[in-house]
């Protein structure tokens, strides 16, 4: 994108307002050299600058150093504007509501249980359906999936499916009170009814892992971390439910942006504003649509426990670290305002003084999830307080994809990817050799980078690096 | 216009570093649309047309304008084939316009629901006629 910038520390990148017609805003990116030239080469920037011609947009759009040309808004994209006289986007979400990161925590350690690794692997692909496969255990009738919608994973609690322990660590304790499951189409519901518990595709994961590495040692000991230690990292999000809802209001607030008198740079950027009838209803399907993918991960929390006691003995046990939104709208108090703070392929991380920080957290900050690719480190970092000021308390989501698919696809086959992980004594799993070779290690950005950019620019801090050694991909 | 899951598609993926561009080119907004119902059913299950107990659905769509008609068509077989577990082989386009749409859609009822492409974005849509027929460019979120 060719428009000025100004670089006003290592890591810190402007776009002025007036770059682009209609900025209402400025957009800062956090990148370092490498990283800022990568994101230059797609359309990102010129999406983010899209962003700041929203209406009623606040303060700055935002660059996650993961930012990568997306649809609407780019991945790893940060928006805030002012409930009282601003707009909703659905696209600012995303298709995949509340797509985000669980972290599950073990008493093993990787050499207690590395004889028994490829049948714990095993095992979990066997439990979890992944791809395009439904859960044939829990299809829901419509009244309890209104349930799940409106209570998310609290509903799991009867069906002992979940415990008061796990929704203390999860946001929001996994259930938003906004939700309206009237909100959500009956397509919409029809499309999700059979696919609680299930990962879905594309770069959807339940990956094993070990704890590599603890660069924070308080923080680690509050969230559960030792080196060594197994570890269990889930990604997945609404499924079909979700995109349905996103797919559902783009459309009918396309139609309706003549009448609020809004214009937009991108179709994709459709919104309504926050105070309309059909704003405040797109945010409480959204929240019932996450209030889905919380469930969703909950439910495939159980069927890892459920593997891991098949595999490793009925006192295996896994605790909930925390999990995370990345695509996601929430309202929340900043300077004064009240906003809603979009973050698409951005995860929420907020500081220890924050009150939505789990009570467990309030010395060290919310954790942090950051999956790299399937063969390469994750990380777990936690929140900072400053980070309020500097992104509306966001951070990165994860290494930020660097091929397109087909590009990924043409430098390593299925079978290549596949042997190569082994090669590093990774146990892979995975319905599709396509969809392998798309996920490849080498289609990311370099995920320490990233991590590295977050640190000094004080978004989040690390605490502890995680090395993948079983992969069961969507 | 009859379209089947064809050796010799007029569509082609274009690069896009985390979803997926479709570009398609049909000597009518029928034919591109049919192009797209082709695409979409090689990205769904890439390699071979889809087997199984055939279904018949027949698809009607009314949109503003054939850019909306393009993203609610493809919409709607996402929806289908995940509802359903159901993607077309044979479309029968019976009408189509600038902004209607009614098909009768043959296809198989598979073993389970592909799930890969979420939806179809209005990002960067086009649907433009030229002197060559029609062109269409969607993207894809995977």
């Amino acid at each position: 994108m060719s428009v000025p910038t100004l670089s006003t520390d290592t890591v810190v990148h402007e776009v002025p307002i007036g770059s682009r017609p209609g900025m209402l805003v400025p957009a800062r990116v956090y990148a370092d050299d490498a990283l800022w030239h990568e994101i230059a080469e797609d359309h990102a920037l010129d999406q983010l600058c899209n962003v700041a011609t929203l209406p009623g947009v606040e303060q700055r759009v935002y660059g996650m150093p993961d930012m990568h040309e997306g649809y609407g808004f780019p991945v790893g994209g940060v928006a805030a504007t002012r409930v009282s006289d601003g707009v909703i986007s659905p696209g600012g979400v995303g298709y995949d509501i509340n797509c985000g990161v669980r972290l599950l925590t073990s008493t093993f350690t990787l050499a207690s249980a590395r004889l028994r690794l490829e049948s714990l692997v095993h095992e979990l692909s066997r439990t979890i359906p992944s791809g395009a496969f439904a859960n044939p255990r829990l299809s829901l009738d419509p009244a309890a999936l209104d349930t799940v919608l409106r209570e998310g994973s609290r509903s799991l609690l009867d069906r002992g499916l979940a415990t008061v322990d796990d929704l203390a660590h999860t946001e929001a304790g996994g259930s938003l009170e906004e939700a309206d499951p009237d909100a959500v189409s009956t397509r919409a519901k029809e499309r999700g009814h059979n696919q609680l518990g299930t990962i879905g595709s594309g770069n959807h994961f339940v990956e094993v892992e070990v704890v590599d590495r603890v660069f924070d040692s308080t923080a680690a000991a509050a969230y559960g971390l030792v080196e060594g230690q197994l570890a269990v990292l889930i990604h997945t999000g609404s499924r079909g439910l979700g995109h349905q809802v996103c797919t559902d209001y783009v459309r009918l607030m396309l139609s309706l942006l003549p009448e609020w008198n809004i214009h937009l740079p991108d179709r994709q950027l459709a919104c309504a504003p926050l105070a309309s009838p059909e704003g405040h209803r797109y945010y409480t399907a959204m929240c019932a649509a996450a209030n889905f993918a919380f469930a969703n991960r909950q439910v495939i929390t159980a069927a890892v426990r459920d593997a891991f006691r098949a595999a490793l003995g009925p006192s295996a046990s896994l605790k909930v670290c925390y999990d995370v939104a990345h695509n996601m709208a929430k309202l929340e108090r900043h300077g004064g305002s009240e906003l809603c703070v979009h973050r698409k392929g951005a995860t929420r991380a907020f500081g220890p003084a924050h009150p939505e920080t789990p009570a467990a957290y309030r010395a060290v900050g919310q954790p942090v999830f950051i999956p790299g690719s399937m063969g390469t480190a994750s990380w777990v970092l936690a929140g900072t307080d400053e980070a309020l000021a500097l992104s509306f308390g966001s951070t990165c989501h994860g290494a930020g994809r660097a091929l397109s698919r087909t590009a990924a696809r043409a430098a390593a086959s299925g079978a290549q990817v596949r042997h190569a992980l082994e090669e590093q004594g990774i146990v892979v799993r995975c319905p599709s050799a396509h969809g392998l070779a798309e996920e490849a290690p080498n289609a990311y950005k370099d995920v320490e980078r990233v991590v590295a950019v977050v640190h000094e620019a004080g978004l989040a801090r690390k605490v502890a690096r995680l090395r993948p050694v079983g992969v069961i991909k969507g | 216009m009859t379209m089947s899951f064809a050796p010799h598609p007029s569509f082609e993926y274009l690069p896009h570093v985390g979803e997926l561009r479709l570009r398609l080119r049909g000597s009518s907004i029928a034919d591109v649309l049919g192009q797209a119902a082709l695409a979409l059913a090689e990205l769904l299950v890439p390699g071979r047309p889809p087997t199984g107990p055939e279904q018949v659905q027949e698809i009607v769509l009314e949109a503003p304008d054939r850019a909306a008609l393009l993203i609610d068509w493809l919409n709607e077989l996402l929806f289908l084939a995940e509802r359903d577990r159901w993607l077309p082989s044979r479309i029968d386009l019976l009408e189509a316009n600038e902004t209607h749409l009614r098909a009768m859609a043959r296809g198989p009822v598979l073993e389970c629901a592909p799930s890969l492409v979420k939806a179809a974005t209005w990002h960067g849509l086009r649907f433009e006629v030229g002197d060559g027929g029609f062109e269409a460019e969607v993207l894809l979120d995977i």
